[in-house]
């Protein structure tokens, strides 16, 4: 998943005025260094010293140091030139959680009497709270689940690394994470323990919802998420009684093995089991929560996961709010989807440095993304020197799908149409149904993409940004791009008109909102683009409003 | 009833009975949930219920404020019933350790009028700080209960954690009991790209102390070393010593809490770092390469490895008995040397385990003090046993062996490693058997000394019975090996097929709840030869599998404090028990008279 860049790790403001005077002053003066750095760490919300800090300065080499009571530090001895430095202590955020375009380092050119230099962190964001039942007894066990807005603009996905588990006092802490909107939810325990029959016919147990009672994603409550400041989310659960789901399924061979899998909501791995009779195509669901779920059905030859082996399969989703029954999943054979790309020029694909492509089938509205269908070029049977490249989209089931075409390690390539039969799929889903043969995805690839990179700063501060470009088409999604912590960015586009704007913070967005979409655009610069030209902007920080 | 439940045999007997009975007739099970301490009722407890032979059928009942619960339309049969509120851990019907008494439902059985004792259960927590009184986040905090395993008292891993961001570990559900908390963590500086610090290719010592009172007074500790590079800086070259609340160093020295039940106590514990040991390994010099091999478990473990004729894996874990890997790494500073660091002081055991190919592979286990840097020489430079030998299977006794097989038939797809342990220096080696019975410490590192010759799979119903050789003294499961002359050794294996069911009977009446223990008559058999049970509620119980051999059969009213493997702790129960004498493959019923 992509994570913005959010805010900047480590300023150093007094350096960034200084440094080019000191370089100056080195050239002149270099006899007198070894030079002395000292410098001081600081919380960039209380601009309180850090103590305790782990504070790196490397050259070549590297020289560590950890700061005082008054978060001071000092290096001697250094060499003249340039120097990195780099602050790291435990509930402060290190650069993995801004993603991988973070800032590196704070670099600046060591000489003498250097100025005190001045690093920021940034204190982590925290998510805690409690669980209890209806009657306010805690709840013990339960999976509480981090989710972010998916930056694509469509539907959330979930932060594996950042879940917690209620403890016995049905309290939960979710520590590390970088300022932003997020959503929880809460799995109950999967397995039989239901918590309770109280002598029932029908089981009773919790059903998941997503914070702070919401059955669905639409009415799920936001959490924004600030530096140092915890936010607090409580869940109050309610008994309710279990579901079953019965029906038959239909559309195989006797000697087709039927796979039956449920999802819910949060879609994932599920180990709801479901009972199915070969024999007689009936299936039945263990109890589980109402709610909404994905039940998906295919055909497996047993030991065999070839892609070039043809299965059939069937999904459907629905609202689980009561014992469902008569439901009736009909197997439909998969379809092999071929795709033409013209234009990518053919080089070994061993060879890291050639142009390459990816062609990606995303299910649109699942809960889950269900099983993964692509093309690449990776996979693609050695073509000949020239002429378009044939892929295939294996076994893709009937249903609608979002189509993300990538050339990578091309920045002189880019794409100029996606189109299947009439549609083009840069703008509109792919909808297959299951009438039998389907034309291909028309692909074409043109060299002579324009270069656009530019400097996003704040006040005269370079800042690391998300980048948003809306395309000259405004059915198309818009692209992103992260500027680092110098502020730079550099995008490859195709000719034509974009506006452009510069985010402090995308995932409190609603991408999918037209208005949310009308109003930022409203603020972006545009820029007109013209085959392989390059273009430089200058984007002042636009901030979102909580 | 043992929680993990064999097949009953005597069981199926009964339902088979009855299924000839016209109308299906249905029981109910069903009783009252109290304080253990109190006799209070308990509401809102969740009591479930799964029969012993279908522990997954389970039914859940949640109690009202009367504590009552109730399980009607059951088949005849015997049923696990387990209980568990909040405050109060799951627990088994009257359960001691890991037996419970299950509960028989049928004709003439009362069981709708138990009485559920729930123990309130006590909570364990604290904070994990570092030198700066900062919190230590995701530190492993170990759980040990004080608790009899093998007939003796001891500390055994029962539970582990992580602390939280607040450096927090919380430990809920816990009985009456003696608990030890044990701590390992790593350095959070750790992360940044500091590699281990290689000591020197002669295996020269470092002094570490200057840069290292720096960060113990959390002052500008600069551990500037022009010359070193990120991947070499000593100073920071620290670990936290694995500690034992409050501040010991070992299991054995660390301080016992007592924990009573509904209790909640803190045991917080301060990490200082201390310079890393380096451990030198010194192999034969056979092109040896380098390689982490992956556990099942995911868990990366620390290997040298040789090369494909010959290969030694080091493997380290915390403690005497060492169940918590220390991840340390390792490097080749020569060929045949290698260094492994980043490993805390203290207690550790030490496995080293090479093979020459094929399916002879020795393992060696040691456990050391570690104090200092120190070298491990696997290079042999005594003189080594040559010892080799078949292992003999007394599978099956009867007259019916197939033609062309010897006495004794060969363990085709058995595989054994076994193990020899000597009590002098407590080391062990251990050798894997070919699918033809054959093994060889020839070329691997047995010195001579005298050995206890055991399977080092303890759960195997397969175990030594006897010892032959040619070369050597043996006496029973104990070889002496000389130096310096080849050794022939056969071992011979027995199976344990047999099986102890009966009824535990006092005052002439069925009696629930009683230990069972059966006693092998040799006083010097090792614990693993003594088997127990609980009586469920019709006074009925079960063992298996068992060794063929003779035993004292007891049912004790009383018995879960004893220390039942100690002879002379038994001595005054032993003359009223039952002798039992247990040919191969037998299945005995009896009645147990309780004392």
């Amino acid at each position: 998943m992509l994570r913005p860049i959010l805010s900047v790790l480590l300023l150093a403001s007094p350096l960034l005025l200084t440094s080019r005077l000191m370089a100056q002053q080195s050239s002149l003066n270099s006899s007198s260094c070894p030079c002395t750095l000292r410098g001081t760490v600081i919380d960039s919300v209380t601009g309180n010293p850090v103590r305790g800090a782990f504070v790196q300065a490397s050259t070549g080499s590297a020289w560590s140091a950890f700061t005082d009571a008054e978060g001071k530090f000092q290096f001697d001895a250094l060499p003249i030139g340039p120097i990195a430095i780099h602050a790291a202590k435990p509930g402060y955020l290190s650069e993995d959680d801004f993603g991988s375009r973070a800032p590196k380092n704070f670099s600046l050119q060591l000489g003498p009497d250097a100025a005190p230099a001045v690093l920021k962190l940034t204190p982590e964001g925290l998510i805690f709270g409690q669980i209890t039942d209806e009657d306010g007894e805690p709840l013990e066990g339960l999976t509480v689940w981090l989710f972010y807005r998916n930056p694509t603009g469509r539907g959330l996905s979930p932060n594996s690394r950042l879940r917690a588990v209620a403890d016995d006092e049905g309290k939960f802490r979710i520590a590390g994470l970088p300022p932003g909107t997020c959503y929880l939810a809460v799995r109950p325990m999967e397995g039989p323990a239901l918590t309770s029959t109280r002598n029932a016919q029908v089981p009773q147990g919790f059903a998941p919802v997503y914070y702070p009672a919401a059955p669905d994603i639409s009415s799920a409550m936001p959490i924004k998420v600030r530096p140092g400041r915890p936010s607090q989310a409580n869940f109050s659960l309610k008994r309710e009684p279990f579901v079953r789901l019965t029906g038959t399924v239909s559309g195989y061979s006797p000697e087709q093995q039927v796979v039956l899998r449920l999802q819910d909501f949060l879609g994932g791995p599920m180990s709801h089991e479901i009972a199915f009779d070969a024999s007689s195509g009936n299936f039945q669901s263990k109890w589980i929560p109402p709610g909404a779920y994905t039940l998906f059905a295919s055909t497996n030859i047993p030991g065999t996961f070839d892609a070039s082996v043809a299965f059939s399969s069937a999904r459907q989703s629905f609202n689980a709010h009561s014992t469902l029954s008569g439901i009736h999943l009909v197997l439909q054979p998969s379809i092999n989807i071929p795709v033409v790309v013209r234009g990518l020029p053919f080089a070994n694909s061993e060879n890291e440095s050639s142009p390459n492509f990816i062609l990606l089938l995303l299910a649109k509205g699942q809960a889950s993304r269900g099983p993964s269908h692509y093309a690449t070029k990776a996979n693609a049977p050695t073509a000949a020197p020239s002429g378009p490249l044939s892929l295939t989209v294996p076994n893709v089931e009937p249903g609608t799908y979002d189509v993300n075409a990538v050339v990578y390690r091309g920045g002189s390539y880019y794409l100029e149409s996606v189109n299947w039969g009439s549609t083009n799929l840069l703008r509109d889903p792919l909808v297959l149904d299951s009438s039998g043969a389907v034309p291909p995805i028309d692909v074409v690839v043109r060299e002579g993409a324009a270069t656009l990179s530019g400097t996003v700063v704040s006040g005269n501060q370079p800042v690391g940004a998300a980048v948003i470009v809306f395309p000259p088409d405004q059915q198309m999604p818009p692209g992103f791009a992260f500027s680092g912590p110098d502020g730079a960015f550099t995008l490859h586009l195709a000719p034509g008109t974009y506006r452009v704007l510069a985010l402090d913070n995308f995932t409190s967005l609603d991408l999918e909102n037209h208005d949310v979409l009308r109003s930022i655009s409203a603020r972006a610069q545009e820029v007109t683009l013209t085959q392989s030209q390059t273009a430089s902007l200058r984007l002042e920080l636009t901030t979102v409003e909580e | 009833m043992a929680r993990l439940l064999t097949v009953i045999l005597l069981l199926f007997g009964t339902i088979a009975a009855q299924s000839s009975a016209a109308p299906p007739t249905t029981y109910r099970i069903g009783g009252i949930v109290v304080d253990a301490l109190t006799g209070q009722p308990l509401g809102l407890s969740e009591v479930t219920l799964a029969p012993v032979t279908a522990l997954e059928d389970l039914q859940t009942f949640l109690t009202g404020p009367d504590g009552r619960f109730l399980f009607a339309n059951l088949a005849a049969g015997k049923y696990r019933l387990m209980a568990g509120r909040r405050g109060y851990a799951v627990q088994g019907f009257n359960a001691h350790e890991a037996y419970m008494t299950a509960i028989v439902a049928g004709p003439g059985q009362d069981s709708e009028h138990l009485r559920f004792r729930l123990s309130p259960s006590a909570v364990l927590t604290g904070t994990i700080s570092d030198q700066w009184n900062d919190p230590v986040r995701d530190a492993e905090v170990t759980l040990f209960q004080q608790s009899w395993s093998a007939g003796s008292r001891g500390l055994h891993p029962i539970n582990r954690t992580n602390t939280n961001d607040l450096g927090r570990y919380r430990f809920a559900h816990l009985l009456l009991g003696t608990y030890v908390i044990g701590v390992i963590a790593h350095p959070w500086w750790g992360n940044f790209g500091i590699r281990p610090f290689v000591i020197s290719h002669s295996g020269a010592q470092v002094g570490f102390s200057g840069q290292i009172e720096g960060i113990e007074d959390g002052g500008s500790a600069i551990a500037a070393d022009p010359g070193a590079s990120l991947a070499s800086n000593p100073a920071l070259d620290l670990v936290y010593p694995v500690t034992y609340f409050p501040s010991a160093a070992s299991l054995a020295d660390a301080a016992k809490l007592s924990l009573l039940p509904g209790a909640t106590e803190t045991a917080d514990v301060t990490l200082r770092p201390v310079p890393s040991i380096h451990l030198h390994v010194r192999v034969p010099p056979a092109a040896p390469a380098l390689a982490t091999n992956q556990t099942d478990d995911g868990e990366s473990i620390d290997v040298v490895q040789m090369d494909s004729v010959t290969n030694v894996a080091v493997v380290l874990n915390a403690g005497r008995e060492g169940s918590n890997n220390i991840p340390a790494s390792q490097t080749e500073i020569s060929p045949g040397l290698f260094e492994l660091s980043g490993i805390p002081p203290g207690d550790i055991t030490v496995v080293v385990s090479g093979s020459q190919g094929g399916n002879d592979s020795t393992t060696r286990t040691q456990s050391i003090q570690l104090s200092a840097n120190t070298e491990l020489d696997l290079t042999r430079h005594g003189a080594l046993a040559d010892v080799s030998g078949v292992v003999l299977t007394h599978l099956d006794t009867t007259e019916t062996q197939e033609k062309g097989t010897d006495q004794v038939s060969q363990p085709e797809r058995l595989m054994f490693t076994l193990e020899f342990r000597s009590r002098k220096t407590g080391e062990s080696y251990k050798t894997s058997v070919s699918s033809k019975g054959e093994f060889s410490f020839a070329g691997s590192a047995l010195p001579p000394g005298t050995y206890q010759v055991d399977l080092s799979d303890e759960l195997s119903p397969l175990q030594v019975s006897s010892l032959e050789a040619t070369g050597a003294t043996v006496s029973h499961r104990t070889i002496d090996i000389p130096a310096g002359q080849p050794v022939k050794l056969t071992v011979h294996i027995a199976e344990a097929k047999c099986s102890v069911a009966g009824v535990a009977f006092k005052d002439g009446k069925p009696f629930a709840g009683a230990m069972i223990l059966l006693v092998p008559q040799d006083p010097d058999q090792d614990p693993s030869q003594f088997h127990r049970d609980q009586s469920d509620s019709d006074g009925s119980f079960s063992m298996a599998p068992i060794f063929p051999g003779r035993y004292t059969l007891l049912a004790l009213e009383n018995g879960w404090d004893l220390e039942w493997s100690n002879p002379a702790v038994l001595f005054q129960y032993l003359p009223n028990g039952l002798p039992v004498e247990l040919k191969p493959d037998a299945s005995v019923s009896l009645n147990a008279k309780v004392q």
